[in-house]
């Protein structure tokens, strides 16, 4: 349990730090929720045109959007760009002379943030419901029960993809092209713009297989309870192991970039 | 005991060799070719327990390099090398438990949020019990001043007091051992001889081990009884301060002012082998001698005969011109002479 406690206070220092800096906080967020408005209008017009999409009605459409908003926002600006500013700083030097380990401490920071934006994400969210008239959230509490497990394995696959990307930064000195790079994977295949049940067979197929789709597709299927219960389960545990299996991946890149590379600067 | 000993320590990074232009970056990309550069080489360091060290040398001597390999940073290319008796990338976590880090040019606050709460992420980190992380604490802010910044963010901090508060960061968690790579870089005079006094109270009270790197010779000589130089990846020196100044430097100098105007050539002509006029004028003049032959008396005996002599000033040899003489390679320290 003690060595717990230096994580916690991770935690509890990145929920400061987000709310200490309000004005770039609301920003960050608010331009997330602009483009989610005019994805919504974009949708909007597509349903109009045509009420059924690969088994979608327009309202699931709306619960699909909602969700896409929140488990995006969830992980943004800050967590996205501290470990590469780190490595190219150089100041990842500071992190390894204490007695922390590194993807550990990142983890906590992330939820740290994850809990200071995620209130706030949550209340956009809920005014963005009221004002496209969103009326059908789930009745079954075993619903959000599963939606809220979909959620945390949504944070902590993206929190893994962020981080692996970051780490590659030992190998590239810069941050940028890794991350929009790292970006455009994760919004096509996570089906954060595009259901994954709107791509042709063979894309499905490839997405199924990516761990991506866990972070949006996932909760939002979920939410809309359009995945059936029987493959809940089974998808949580394709999750899991992802999970395990990215946690490794980064332990083992982790392990090459530090014998590999120099600490820049002096 | 020594706390720090490292054999044949070595260290070489592998350099992209890229030819001109873009072709030249082409070819790297789909061929690429590596140089091998060697940081440090051969080092061999023996500290014991209490001592302060500085270690000393031009940029990219390799003087980072090695306090990262010791604080568990870097690994090493070569060699042996044990702090506390763990080796500190092998033993990374338990290493940084026994040791305390201060980078000059970087903190290791958290730049959004107050200082103290920095502290006790840090507390937390070393898992410092309550009582010795509130002694420390009181300690450290009569010490080092830092009442009035405890409430501030380090975002507005000025360098100096960031640097105070980053130096209680570092012995919060009473490490046997501290390491400071320039810690009083870009400070003003003030601040920096407070973290000198600091410094010194630490490693006399405490028994705190301090190794140090600073281009200024000031902490060197106020600090640290022992001096070790690296050049080019290799110790060129190791020793006492007055051992270095004893082996190279001969010289000393005496100004003196005189009542009426100096017939210098008359004084030039009184001088023994050894004693010379570095610089005259009007009414001084400054002469230098071989401090192992002469007495400063000897040589003042001497030139009261020619000169008036009202008032006299004597220049210590100084070491700060035996290191830039060796920054700059006018002086080898390996050669003996």
């Amino acid at each position: 349990m003690r060595a717990m406690k230096k994580y916690v206070r991770h935690i509890l220092c990145a929920i400061q730090e987000t709310t200490a800096y309000r004005a770039s906080y609301f920003i960050n967020i608010i331009s997330q929720f602009v483009s989610y408005i005019a994805i919504f209008f974009l949708w909007k017009a597509v349903f109009t045109a045509q009420p059924d999409i690969g088994g979608m009605g327009w309202n699931d459409m709306q619960g699909y959007l909602l969700v896409s908003l929140f488990a995006s926002a969830l992980i943004s600006g800050s967590s996205e760009f501290r470990v590469s500013r780190a490595i190219w700083t150089g100041n990842i030097a500071v992190e390894l002379v204490r007695p922390v380990d590194y993807q550990k401490a990142n983890f906590a920071i992330t939820v740290g943030n994850g809990i200071a934006e995620g209130v706030l994400v949550a209340s956009i969210g809920l005014v963005f419901a009221v004002l496209i008239g969103f009326t059908a959230p789930p009745a079954n509490p075993v619903t959000w029960l599963y939606f809220l497990l979909a959620l945390a394995f949504s944070f902590m696959t993206k929190f893994l993809i962020v981080y692996i990307f970051g780490l590659f930064t030992f190998w590239t000195t810069g941050g940028m092209g890794l991350s929009w790079f790292r970006r455009g994977l994760t919004d096509f295949f996570s089906g954060a713009i595009i259901p994954l049940a709107f791509f042709p067979g063979w894309l499905q197929t490839v997405a199924g297989a990516l761990p991506f789709r866990g972070i949006v597709s996932v909760p939002a299927t979920i939410f809309i309870e359009s995945m059936p219960q029987s493959q809940i389960l089974a998808t949580f545990a394709v999750e899991a192991a992802w999970i395990v299996g990215l946690w490794y991946l980064a332990r083992l890149i982790w392990h090459f970039a530090m014998r590999k590379v120099t600490i820049h600067g002096g | 005991m020594a706390v720090i000993e490292t054999k044949k320590l070595r260290k070489s990074f592998r350099s992209p060799l890229k030819k001109p232009g873009v072709t030249g970056a082409i070819r790297h990309l789909f061929r690429p070719e590596w140089k091998e550069i060697v940081a440090v080489t051969d080092v061999d360091l023996s500290i014991e327990a209490g001592e302060s060290v500085a270690y000393v040398g031009p940029n990219g001597a390799g003087k980072s390099t090695t306090i990262k390999m010791l604080t568990g940073i870097l690994l090493p290319s070569g060699g042996a090398i044990r702090v506390n008796g763990l080796h500190p990338y092998q033993e990374r976590m338990r290493n940084s438990k026994n040791i305390g880090v201060v980078f000059g040019q970087r903190t290791q606050l958290w730049w959004d949020i107050p200082v103290i709460e920095s502290f006790t992420l840090l507390r937390d980190i070393y898992e410092v019990p309550e009582k010795t992380y509130r002694e420390n604490l009181a300690c450290f802010t009569e010490m080092l001043g830092l009442e009035d910044l405890l409430q501030q963010s380090a975002r507005r901090l000025s360098l100096g007091q960031r640097m105070r508060a980053d130096l209680a960061v570092a012995l919060m968690h009473n490490p046997a051992i501290i390491f400071l790579d320039e810690p009083t870089i870009g400070l003003d005079v003030a601040v920096k001889e407070r973290i000198r006094e600091f410094l010194k109270a630490v490693n006399r009270e405490r028994g705190v081990t301090l190794m140090l790197t600073s281009h200024d010779l000031g902490d060197i000589e106020d600090v640290c009884r022992r001096l070790i130089i690296i050049d080019r990846g290799r110790i060129i020196y190791d020793g006492s301060i007055q051992g270095l100044l004893d082996r190279y430097v001969k010289e000393r100098s005496i100004r003196v002012t005189a009542g009426v105007k100096i017939d210098r050539v008359a004084a030039a002509r009184e001088l023994p082998a050894g004693v010379e006029i570095a610089e005259a004028g009007e009414k001084e003049m400054t002469i230098r001698f071989d401090r192992f032959r002469y007495t400063a008396r000897n040589v003042l005996e001497i030139i009261v005969k020619t000169v008036d002599v009202v008032d006299f000033q004597l220049k210590e040899p100084d070491i700060e011109r035996v290191v830039k003489n060796v920054y700059e390679g006018r002086l080898e320290l390996s050669d003996e002479n």
